[in-house]
């Protein structure tokens, strides 16, 4: 008996605590951000304990508390699965909150609510830790639901502006169509396996049909946003920096990804399943690549890209290497959110300028952001021996040398390249050059709270990488080896994006482009995805509801099939029937008169 | 003394919902009881004993 | 049972009785106590039934919805209280006698022993609803809603007098506890099959079922709001209670007489939500989701396994309590701006954020968020009904994301965006309000923590 459990129970519990002290005093004062900050960084140090457990000795454990009711032979309680997955998860989202909090601390300063955003962001992290521990299914699916509507909140922050809340009722439509799938696992799980807590199923039948695990495949769609559910992402942006920075890059967009790899054992054991997760993620990376090429805007690149990565994690699981899309998303939380927060630093030092055709020299007058902003690109382009790399690098080799589909491990080297392409971009616009921002502005990026929260990420982007993989035991024989020009394909292809896109940039920087050419247009309209898509099939619904529902059959037809046919029947047989013309005097006076003669006759 | 004749005459409204809910308590239980009135069986088939008869079994 | 009827019945003698400025605290108060009489019916016997008398009795089917029906006579009096303030004494105090004596003949129609008891009192609610909606409403519509209400329900339920009164000759008693036990299945005629539709019709209008709803928009609108709580809260799930007891009769013959009623059911789900995306008219939505919502138990009853009965339980109860704070919060917004017309009181997060938030739990709740109550009654509906067969699972999936995405617009309608120009005379929110929104959430929100109160017989 030693403190795993209750290292774990006392972090989740000082993280409830600043939600109940909401309700009292502190949540007036200005220092609950504060207090709401370190008391995730007491979380953090706290979970770190059950953490280096579980890689010293590798135990694991499963926690089934409260009962909350049996239904017939359905046993529902609240059940905690602290294992690989969720040990390793849990001190890097916390730290990657930590970070995210002490950066919004300067970045929302001026925003009068901000009490109310820090309590949104630490609701968000608990619904996602009851994700991520989750034992059955459905306490999985009460946090997927959470950070779906703290998604909603968050994104539509901002709640005056329009845009903000057409992007958080669109991430809402999209995670539920996910959800759909989710639900119909859930049935079928509840149905044919009679449970929903996951040890059950993994011992019952490892060899299901493929009907739960399209259910899954969609909801990780759904939530990771996959190709085909894929829009809401990038429109999510309109939240604030801190939102974009925790929910859609590090945390809740992995939620998908998460519930694929926590049903790894499933997956082993059908191949119309992989190939699919995998068909699905090499068309997402290369899609989203290409159209993070030409965006203008920091945000819509950096958001472009995590969906790329997603795709790439979603590539992971096809191949069957569950425990390397893991490692990738755990590594893949540092070096992103330091992105996010670098490009938070540009924007609010450059007076909410957010188009990187406006930014430039930014090297000179941001010299930490802009350093944070390079060692978080080529982490994210898979340097050697950054972060990226021991993620990113075993990824590409698995799948070199695995026996898959080949067209789709071709895209994905694509994207892997193009990776490298749009983070030169970026760098390229915004650090480097002569400034074309308005010469009045005051850079000062001189805050301790920035500073420190990004410089904490910096050093997770450098060393995640090599401390995780150095500490946990692989689950699997890595492929050991390989011929050499397998072993450099990523690399090779990353630094010939990196040549090509720098030349590219220093070749046209001064030219214009006359003529539209069909490619820049594909890339820049986001594959006419969203101009089509959300034109069309919101039109048809909406007007079949309107024309259909609403008038046709709610207004006419089932006016016309019961009430008005009974009182026109009703009317015409009453005037046809009766010939009486409403002379009522006449009536009752007739009546009247011959009652009375009646009357004097008979007496 | 004055003062409770006083209240009495302002609230008497009061009371009346309480003794409904006594009145129904007490019609529940009276109609509880012809419910159970056979629980006891031999209660059912006893007989009053006539004068100068002694019990049968003793 | 006798000691919740006697001094709900007193209670009106009360109201008359009161001095004119205690009318609103006396109701309020004595109805919130009685409802605390209808706790004690939560000690049930296990495996078997609470017996008041050879007239009432209480069983798990019938306990929550008596429990809901007495809490929300408080409620109804709390939110009329302030369109009633520029009306006489004597108004006042008919209006309540009227909710009271509702609220009477309802309680006694849950706790009724015997089918034609339960038949008078069903068709005896009718009279002081009609009365409500058409003297109390506001708008002329009223008295064309009043007549589409009394009209479709009495239509449905003739049929139902015939079929009991057949029933009870053949079957010798229509007492519930004695037809447990004479469980025998009817032979499949046709004449069987008219008396299945005869005694299905009243419940399939009063659900409404799809097909058969028109009077539902039309009432909900045109009622004042203690109409509207009480009809979506309770008058509805009259229909799904009556459709549980008497589908015990009618054995075999559900099996085929049942699909065009489920297919009509599944259509007309989605059909419901749909349109409730095209709404203007905020109470004219809510009442549409509610027919939605009831579609959903329809189904349920009808494919009759233990777990959908248990679904449609607990989908009755978390629906009465998030439709009638729906209906609530709709009504806060007609006090200040006199129209229902979504668009023209929005932004309304700005100046309202208690309200807002209130605003926001109940669309959370309409959309059944898991871990409430509303989650576990679709979970479970779904559930049997994917079981039963597998591609329902798509109609059910979309009716799902149409329900969530109308909740979220209505929503983001009346609470988000830029507050308007021309509104300027929005009063804050009285504590009467708030009250009466955090007494419709604590329970919903408690039975969270506890659905196996609501789960029904079949637990």
């Amino acid at each position: 008996m030693n403190l795993f459990s209750t290292s774990v129970a006392v972090s989740i519990i000082i993280l409830v605590l600043p939600i109940v002290a909401s309700f009292t005093n502190i949540f007036n004062s200005p220092n609950y951000p504060h207090y709401v900050k370190t008391s995730v960084s007491y979380a953090f140090t706290i979970s770190l304990i059950p953490t280096l457990i579980f890689i010293a000795t590798s135990q694991e454990m499963m926690v089934s508390n409260w009962h909350w009711m049996t239904i017939h032979t359905l046993k529902l309680t609240t059940s905690f699965k602290l294992d690989y997955f969720s040990m390793l998860f849990t001190p890097i989202a916390l730290f990657v909150t930590w970070s995210i909090m002490e950066f919004s601390m300067w970045y929302m300063h001026s925003d009068p609510k901000i009490n109310q955003f820090f309590k949104y962001l630490l609701m968000f992290l608990i619904t996602m830790l009851i994700l991520v521990t989750a034992n059955n299914m459905f306490q999985l699916f009460i946090g997927w639901e959470g950070v779906g509507i703290m998604s909603f909140l968050l994104i539509g922050w901002w709640h005056g502006r329009t845009d903000a809340n057409t992007a958080a009722l669109q991430a809402i439509l999209y995670n539920r169509i996910g959800d759909i799938g989710f639900i119909m696992a859930l049935a079928w799980f509840a149905i044919n396996l009679n449970t929903w807590e996951l040890q059950q199923i993994f011992i019952l039948d490892n060899n299901i049909t493929i009907l739960p695990l399209m259910g899954l495949i969609l909801a990780a769609t759904g939530k990771s946003a996959q190709f085909g559910l894929h829009p809401w992402l990038p429109s999510a942006m309109e939240g604030p920096t801190p939102v974009s920075a925790l929910l859609h890059s590090s945390t809740m967009v992995v939620a998908g990804v998460f519930l694929l790899i926590r049903f790894y054992p499933l997956l082993e054991n059908n191949k119309t399943a992989q190939t699919l997760i995998l068909c699905l993620g090499a068309i997402t990376t290369l899609f989203t690549a290409l159209c993070a090429l030409t965006q203008n805007d920091i945000k819509k690149i950096v958001a472009f890209s995590t969906s790329s990565q997603l795709g790439l994690m979603m590539v992971t699981i096809g191949i069957n290497q569950p425990h390397l899309a893991f490692l990738h998303i755990c590594t893949h939380a540092f070096f992103k959110a330091m992105l996010f927060l670098c490009s938070g630093s540009i924007i609010h030092s450059l007076n909410d300028e957010q188009d990187i055709r406006k930014m430039g020299g930014l090297y000179k007058t941001m010299p930490f952001t802009a350093s944070a902003l390079t060692i978080g690109s080529l982490a994210l382009t898979g340097m050697p021996f950054l972060t990226g790399f021991y993620s990113k690098d075993l990824i590409i080799e698995s799948a070199n040398t695995s026996n898959t589909n080949a067209w789709a491990l071709i895209i994905t080297l694509i994207a892997t390249s193009l990776t490298a392409v749009y983070s030169t971009r970026i760098i390229f616009f915004a650090l480097l050059g002569q400034p074309r921002y308005p010469a009045l502005i005051v850079i000062n990026e001189n805050n301790p709270l920035l500073i420190n929260s990004i410089k904490r990420l910096a050093l997770g982007s450098i060393f995640a990488g090599f401390l995780i993989s150095n500490l946990i035991t692989p689950n699997n024989v890595p492929q050991m080896t390989m011929p050499l020009y397998m072993k450099m394909t990523a690399l090779f292809v990353t630094i010939m994006g990196f040549t090509i896109a720098m030349e590219l940039n220093q070749l046209s920087l001064s030219l214009k482009m006359t003529t539209q050419s069909p490619y820049f247009n594909f890339s820049n309209m986001l594959g006419f995805f969203p101009m089509t898509i959300h034109r069309i099939l919101p039109y048809l619904n909406l007007s079949a509801s309107q024309n259909m529902a609403t008038l046709l059959l709610d207004m006419t037809w089932t006016e016309k099939a019961i009430p008005k046919n009974i009182s026109d029947i009703q009317i015409f047989a009453s005037t046809s029937v009766s010939s009486q013309k409403g002379l009522i005097k006449l009536y009752f006076l007739s009546f009247l008169i011959s009652l009375l003669l009646v009357l004097f006759i008979l007496t | 003394m004055a003062n409770l004749l006083q209240i009495m005459r302002d609230h008497w409204v009061h009371i009346l919902v309480p003794m409904g809910f006594v009145f129904g308590c007490y019609l529940d239980r009276k109609n509880d009881e012809k419910l159970t009135a056979f629980r006891n069986k031999s209660m059912l088939f006893k007989r009053e004993l006539r004068p100068n008869e002694e019990v049968t079994w003793k | 049972m006798l000691k919740t009827i006697i001094p709900t019945i007193m209670l009106i003698p009360t109201v008359w009785w009161s001095k004119p400025h205690m009318i609103w605290i006396n109701a309020t108060v004595y109805s919130l106590l009685i409802s605390l009489t209808t706790l004690s019916l939560l000690n049930q016997p296990s495996d078997t039934n609470l017996n008041f008398s050879t007239t009432f009795f209480s069983d798990a089917l019938s306990t929550p919805l008596l429990m809901l029906t007495t809490w929300l006579l408080p409620l109804m009096i709390l939110a009329s209280q302030h369109h009633l303030d520029k009306e006489t004494l004597t108004r006042k105090k008919i209006y309540i006698s009227l909710l009271i004596s509702l609220q009477v003949f309802l309680v006694m129609t849950f706790s009724a022993t015997e089918f034609i008891l339960f038949y008078i009192l069903f068709e005896a609610t009718l009279i002081p609803t009609l009365i409500i909606i058409t003297r109390w409403g506001n708008q002329t519509e009223r008295l064309n809603a009043g007549t589409y209400f009394l009209f479709y329900t009495l239509m449905g339920s003739l049929p139902l007098l015939v079929a009991l009164i057949y029933l009870q000759n053949s079957m010798g008693s229509l007492n519930f506890l004695l037809l447990q036990l004479m469980n025998k299945s009817i032979t499949t005629s046709w004449s069987n099959s008219l008396m299945w539709l005869a005694c299905m019709m009243a419940f399939l209008v009063k659900m409404p079922l799809y097909g058969l709803h028109l009077w539902l928009p039309k009432a909900h609108v045109e009622a004042p709001i203690a109409g509207s709580m009480v009809l979506a809260a309770i008058l509805l799930k009259l229909g799904g209670y009556g459709m549980m007891r008497i589908t015990i009769l009618l054995s075999p013959i559900t099996d085929y007489m049942a699909y065009p009623f489920l297919m009509l059911s599944l259509w007309g789900m989605i059909m419901t939500s749909s349109i409730c995306l095209r709404q203007t008219d905020l109470k004219s939505l809510i009442a549409y989701s509610s027919v939605s919502h009831m579609a959903l138990v329809i189904v349920a009853i009808l494919i009759q396994t233990p777990w959908s009965f248990m679904g449609a339980t607990a989908l009755m109860i978390a629906h009465g309590l998030t439709s009638s704070l729906l209906f609530c919060l709709a009504n806060s917004n007609y006090e200040r701006i006199h129209s229902r017309t979504m668009l023209l009181a929005r932004g309304l997060q700005t100046i309202l954020p208690l309200m807002a938030a209130w605003w926001l739990v109940a669309s959370l709740t309409n959309l059944a968020l898991p871990p409430t109550i509303n989650l576990l009654g679709e979970l479970l509906i779904i559930m049997a009904s994917f079981s039963w067969s597998n591609l329902t699972i798509i109609l059910m999936g979309t009716n799902v994301l149409i329900t969530a995405l109308y909740s979220l617009y209505m929503l983001s309608t009346t609470q988000r965006g830029k507050f308007t120009y021309h509104t300027n005379n929005i009063s804050p929110t009285f504590t009467r309000e708030n009250t009466l929104m955090v007494l419709h959430l604590a329970p919903l929100l408690l039975l969270s923590i506890s659905p196996k109160i609501i789960l029904g017989l079949m637990f």
